[in-house]
């Protein structure tokens, strides 16, 4: 089963199982967002619960991989206090212009999707030079009291949702060209908030 | 013993596959993932050897589980103080 398959199928429950986190990490994600700026693309938007943590005014462009986890979200896109279009697309095959967006935003996405690097690297392609791109995600502990059961734990969540828990971002974020300017843990060392540019534009 | 001990470990991981499931909507998912994680195999395999082999009663083991899984959540709070420099 695919990973699009996946979600489309947990929808139903997806925003009940992250409600929790959605609460615990509200401060920490109104106080990295408030930055986002001008024309903004947000990938893999699903229900959107952290649209209310966006500022004001934004002109954002969500993209998911799951038509049925975008349609949870609707009330919510309807509510932003911005302009807010979305659509299904796959974050490793944009269909827009290059350097169209000024942030880039992905909420715990880059666990999920096959090629991390290659969706990077179309991120760098659709941002415009100077723009940053914003990301909020779980990574594989350094310490490994924490590495191993995460390691154990992402045997299971890949099968049921694609998601995998051992995923090093910051080193594949790198991998594909962008710079990290801020690092920041929001739990232990596995929940991250990370602040990126373009080491060099892209072509 | 090392038969008790694999059911026990196994006991102690398919509970805390199931506390992290009900726990999960109300704390975080990584907030439960990472103590129970370290709670719930050791304190079963620990539970299923020492229960047969010194004589301890259920109740011991569970007041000796309990203490063990405090023990790890106050580590887990520190560790977490540490790397953010806010409480978990």
């Amino acid at each position: 089963m695919s990973v699009k398959e996946k979600y489309n199928r947990i929808a139903r429950f997806y925003e009940y199982l992250k409600t929790g986190d959605s609460r615990r990490w509200k401060q920490a994600q109104s106080d990295f967002f408030k930055t986002l700026k001008g024309n903004v693309l947000y990938v893999g938007m699903g229900p959107g619960p952290e649209l209310e943590n966006f500022p004001p005014g934004l002109n954002i462009t969500a993209i998911d991989l799951s038509f049925n986890m975008l349609e949870k979200g609707k009330s919510r896109a309807e509510a932003y206090s911005g302009n807010l279009n979305r659509l299904v697309m796959d974050v490793q095959n944009l269909g827009f212009q290059a350097k169209q967006f000024d942030s880039i935003v992905a909420v715990c996405v880059f666990c999920t999707v096959v090629n991390p690097v290659a969706g990077f690297k179309e991120l760098r392609r659709v941002l415009k030079p100077g723009g940053q791109l914003f990301l909020f995600e779980h990574v594989l502990s350094k310490n490994p009291l924490y590495g191993i059961p995460l390691r154990m734990m992402s045997l299971l969540t890949t099968r049921l949702s694609g998601t995998h828990l051992d995923r090093n971002t910051v080193a594949n974020v790198e991998k594909a060209g962008w710079k990290v300017l801020e690092d920041n843990n929001i739990y232990l060392d596995i929940v991250k908030a990370i602040r990126c540019e373009a080491n060099v534009p892209s072509d | 013993m090392l038969v008790l001990m694999l059911v026990g470990g196994l006991i102690g991981m398919v509970l805390q596959f199931i506390i992290t499931m009900i726990l999960m909507p109300f704390f975080g998912a990584f907030e439960v993932m990472i103590p129970l994680s370290l709670i719930g195999m050791p304190a079963g395999m620990m539970g299923a050897m020492c229960q047969p082999v010194f004589g301890v009663t259920y109740f011991d083991v569970l007041i000796i589980g309990e203490l063990y899984g405090l023990l790890i959540a106050y580590l887990v709070y520190r560790s977490n103080l540490s790397l953010t420099g806010t409480p978990s």
